[in-house]
């Protein structure tokens, strides 16, 4: 077998650095794999006129959803299809130009001196040239493709433009109006250049204010050339709107609220994106639902019905479908890999092997003599722990007994299919990662189920594991990983390596990454308390309650940009923060974490920690904060059987 | 390519005197490593200028090393000037510095030793050596640690600063895209990981060249920063070349291949998390050719201390611009050494 074509599939995947053929190759339809992707259509894209946000976790996909909408790659894919580029592009209803200003220029639009007003409206000309280039660039790109160059009326459209833009003499190409707009931009470059030597004012020689050349592209070209394919919508695909500060955030926020007929913006952020909702015009907000409408990735990727999976299932296809070994011996399939779901029940045999007798001592002080002798089973670690736990919740050794063997001989006594509901729904996952806690050994990550989980509706999430199960695979197990195969030892340090790495990765966010990783830390090890009682009062427990309006500076914005960096995770909904209390937000801690503090990978709701500002404050500047509940306790009997009252035991 | 004459030889073989060094502070033990050398040699010492960062003296105070901090006041006889900085803003030191006498003088030659600079500061002081003060050439000096503080084991955990980081350009590097807004990004590898990467999310380039310190200053520096920088490593679409940790030229020759290669069609980036020589010749590219820029990842906080004892400390004689001038004036200067593409 030749295996020399091997590499590693999931080496590449971030969306930012990828070229037009790879978009291409890697790109998975969300409107047809997801269904309902937003209540939104491919054709609204380009034709809605109310501008649409798209927030995202980092990694969920936005970059590549983005630019794949953007002039270059939609040509051609429309080539790569034999199709007519001018047909396709008057049908989709608008050419999409992928506007993205990298953080480190953004940022560079500050201080030496400058004031903050001056710096806006230095950047207000700045931010209307790359607009314009970008749409400039995309409309030329599409004449060039298309062969219309010769259409009526576009060499005075150029002309015009150019004219707008200050050129004395136009020559009526595309090149004179790019050629000016990149020395207009260089302007700006140069001053950005000087100022931190010498303060000096910015003098342009020809300013640009907010939303002053955008508009009149669509309306000149209107006006100029009578083609049916002037009368497109130009889509302004502006990505990574977090990285703007709050003052070009204004700028922009303008631009949405103030967007002219025929431009029609589409942004792309990270969740709590938004530093303000103010424009430029004093006491002007943009709204939701008014000015914009809003689609989160995160929400239509996390959620079952939505086919997430299959998702994740059809983007690892096609990279495993690249690697032509790999195509050649069918071995396109993920889950092949990986295992379509994990083996709780073999898991907890390896932990507990031939060492049975260790979870009895381990409650030794609780259970009656003999306990041992009377409810163990060869070879079922999970139903020994299951039993454990009736009796230690106050239920007699007799009636357990009794219960495990009529669930053993396969009865459907009330006792037995109780044992079979909490063993195969509630409990085999908490009692697996107790069984972890008890025998000192580490909970395993593995399966395709348990990485999509543990991805929490973030791809790259999912990405960057399989990336690292495949490289550790290839050092460790080549010849297993070239026959399709990738142990759970293997996938379980994958797991960890990325959980470590994301976890290490918080204390670099720029806003409050200290205060984030302090709180990241608390939470885990409070989790991970609650997954670690011997009592399993509060199973798979890895969500809290918070009220964010009592938050204040600079907590609330730094548990803002937990939500923006995804540390933390908002459910889309309201829930009771506890069986019989109001209803109100819930989070969960990012589940990308959970191998680094042994924690469930799904989030089972139910029992949730309930935090205050206080609580927040503590969690984000002090070290080894406590779960609230007093877990050291052990139940005394009556509170025991209230408690399995409410587990339904 | 255009020629650049140099020279770089040990501190040792320094030349008898030096008009105008400037150092900055710090608790390093090689922070003041030339200024003892300079004591024990005899050399002619004109004027000192110590740059002091305000943060850094805040926590030297805090953790009781203030002698070792303000050792350098024991060290010389000359008249020495503390000019105070902030990391938070660099261009406020800049906009101050322009008018301190001698530097003012285009005939005082001027001397900086790099080694517990920060990259921005040192980057920003030597464009403006070149473009505001007129210097065609400049003696770098830069003291080699004899190994970094690892703080858990080797792999992924030194940290040279702390805290959350901002990816910025530096000060005045900001570079020239013009039609070619696609970027390569080149990586000179340090021991953060981390940092590289956020560098990458934040470029994003359509190619990346990763350049290793090999030789290293110590044989397994190389493999540190390779496997501390696995995922850029292991990504079959990045290029991987190597230039000498300790010299400038080597790294310059490097960088100014790749510009050669790529300069015309793309926009170059260039992140210097190497050795401070290897982001030397980052920095004479960039200001030999104000097409490339430079990324940096700004932290809130840098580590106190992060290197142990000290070993070579290098003499470099370095042209900021690619004029004759500079090339006949480096040539002068340059003792022994000849023209080197």
């Amino acid at each position: 077998m030749s295996t020399d074509s091997y590499k590693n599939p999931f080496a590449d995947y971030n969306a930012n650095v990828m070229d037009v053929s790879e978009i291409l190759d890697w790109w998975c339809d969300p409107f047809q794999t997801l269904g309902d992707f937003a209540g939104y259509t491919a054709s609204d894209l380009f034709t809605e006129k109310m501008p649409i946000i798209f927030f995202g976790g980092r990694g969920s996909g936005k970059t590549m959803f983005l630019r794949y909408w953007s002039s270059d790659v939609q040509i051609k894919k429309l080539e790569q299809d034999g199709l007519s580029i001018e047909d396709g592009i008057i049908e989709a209803g608008g050419i999409g130009a992928y506007v993205r200003i990298d953080g480190p220029t953004l940022r560079s639009f500050q201080n030496s001196g400058v004031s903050d007003d001056d710096w806006a409206a230095i950047f207000g000309h700045y931010l209307e040239l790359v607009v314009t280039r970008e749409c400039i660039q995309s409309l030329a790109y599409f004449v060039r493709s298309a062969d219309l160059e010769a259409t009526e009326g576009l060499h005075s459209f150029w002309t015009a433009t150019s004219k707008l833009l200050g050129v004395k003499d136009p020559d009526g190409t595309s090149s004179c109006v790019l050629d000016r707009l990149d020395s207009l931009i260089e302007e700006v470059t140069t001053f950005r250049e000087s100022i931190p030597f010498k303060l000096r004012r910015f003098d342009p020689s020809r300013p640009l204010a907010t939303n002053s050349m955008v508009p009149r592209i669509p309306a000149l070209l209107r006006k100029h050339v009578l083609a049916n394919w002037a009368k497109i919508n130009l889509v302004v695909l502006l990505d990574e709107y977090e990285n703007f500060s709050a003052r070009q955030q204004r700028t922009v926020n303008t631009l949405l609220k103030f967007h002219k007929d025929h431009v029609v913006y589409r942004v792309g952020m990270r969740l709590e994106g938004f530093r303000t909702y103010a424009t430029v015009t004093k006491d002007d907000f943009i709204k939701e639902g008014r000015d914009y409408q809003k689609a989160v990735f995160d929400d239509f990727l996390n959620r079952k019905r939505t086919g997430f999976t299959e998702y994740l299932l059809e983007i690892a296809r096609k990279r495993l479908r690249s690697i032509s070994h790999l195509e050649k011996n069918g071995l396109t399939d993920i889950r092949k890999f990986l295992g379509k779901r994990e083996s709780l029940e073999k898991e907890a045999l390896t932990l507990a092997s031939d060492r049975s007798k260790k979870m009895f001592r381990r409650f030794e002080k609780h259970l009656p003599k003999g306990a041992y002798r009377s409810l163990h089973t060869t070879n079922k670690p999970l139903l020994d722990m299951m039993a454990v736990l009736y009796v230690l919740r106050g239920e007699s050794v007799a009636s357990v007994r009794r219960a495990i063997a009529e669930y053993s001989a396969g009865e459907k006594t009330k006792a037995a299919n109780r044992i079979r509901y909490d063993l195969s729904n509630k409990y085999k996952l908490s009692l697996v990662i107790l069984l972890a806690s008890i025998y000192r050994q580490k909970k395993s990550y593995y399966s395709f189920n348990t990485f999509a989980f543990l991805s929490s509706g973030i791809v790259g999430h999912f990405l960057e594991m399989c990336r690292l199960s495949f490289r550790h695979a290839e050092f460790e197990d080549r010849e297993g990983l070239l026959e399709g195969r990738i142990s759970p030892a293997i996938q379980s340090k994958a797991a960890r390596e990325f959980a470590t790495r994301e976890l290490q990765q918080v204390k670099r966010i720029e806003d409050h990454g200290t205060k984030l990783y302090q709180m990241a830390i608390n939470l885990g090890n409070i989790f991970r308390e609650y997954h670690s009682d011997p009592f399993v009062r509060y199973p798979e427990m890895n969500q809290f309650s918070l009220d964010m309006l009592e938050l204040e500076p600079p907590y609330d914005v730094a548990f803002r940009s937990a939500i923006k960096w995804s540390v933390i995770q908002r459910k889309n909904a309201l829930q009771s923060g506890s069986p019989g209390s109001g209803r109100t937000e819930i989070f969960t801690l990012s589940r990308a974490f959970s191998p680094v503090f042994e924690l469930t990978y799904r989030t089972r709701g139910g029992i949730n920690e309930q935090f205050d500002a206080k609580d927040m404050l503590a969690l984000m500047t002090t070290k080894n904060v406590k779960p609230k509940r007093d877990l050291s306790a052990r139940l005394d009997e009556t509170k025991a059987r209230e408690q399995q009252g409410k587990l339904g035991l | 390519m255009q020629r650049i004459a140099y020279d770089m030889s040990s501190f040792d073989d320094a030349p008898t005197s030096i008009q105008c060094l400037i150092v900055a502070a710090g608790t390093d033990y090689r922070a003041y490593e030339p200024l003892r050398k300079i004591r024990s040699a005899g050399v002619d010492l004109g004027e000192l200028i110590v740059v002091n960062f305000l943060e850094r003296e805040e926590a030297v105070r805090k953790a009781g090393l203030a002698d070792n901090y303000f050792e350098f006041r024991d060290l010389v006889s000359c008249p020495v000037q503390e000019v105070s900085a902030s990391f938070s803003d660099p261009a406020e030191f800049f906009q101050k510095i322009v008018s301190l006498s001698p530097l003012d003088d285009e005939a005082t030659a001027i001397s900086i030793d790099i080694s517990c600079f920060t990259k921005p500061f040192f980057f920003g002081l030597l464009k403006l050596f070149g473009t505001v003060l007129n210097r065609l050439v400049c003696n770098v000096i830069y003291t080699e640690p004899r190994s970094y503080v690892f703080r858990e084991g080797l792999f992924d955990s030194f940290h040279a600063s702390s805290g959350p980081t901002t990816v910025t350009e530096l000060p005045s590097f900001v570079g020239r895209p013009a039609r070619a807004t696609e970027r390569v990004l080149v990586i000179q590898l340090g021991f953060e990981g981390l940092l590289a990467r956020e560098i990458t999310e934040d470029v994003a380039p359509v190619r990346t060249i990763l350049v290793n310190g090999f030789p290293g200053l110590a044989p397994k520096f190389k493999d540190i920063s390779l496997i501390s920088n696995e995922k850029l490593v292991g990504a079959d679409s990045n290029k991987r070349i190597c230039s000498r940790a300790n010299n400038p030229f080597d790294s310059y020759n490097a960088l100014d291949s790749i510009l050669m290669e790529h300069g015309e069609k793309f926009f170059i980036n260039i992140a210097p998390l190497g050795t401070k020589p290897m982001a030397l010749g980052a920095c004479l590219v960039a200001l030999h050719n104000p097409n490339v820029r430079i990324i940096y990842p700004h932290p809130e906080e840098y580590a106190l201390e992060f290197t142990h004892e000290c070993c070579e400390s290098w003499f470099y004689v370095v042209p900021l611009t690619l004029s004759e001038g500079s090339a006949r004036q480096a040539s002068a200067l340059a003792r022994g050494s000849a023209y080197r593409e």
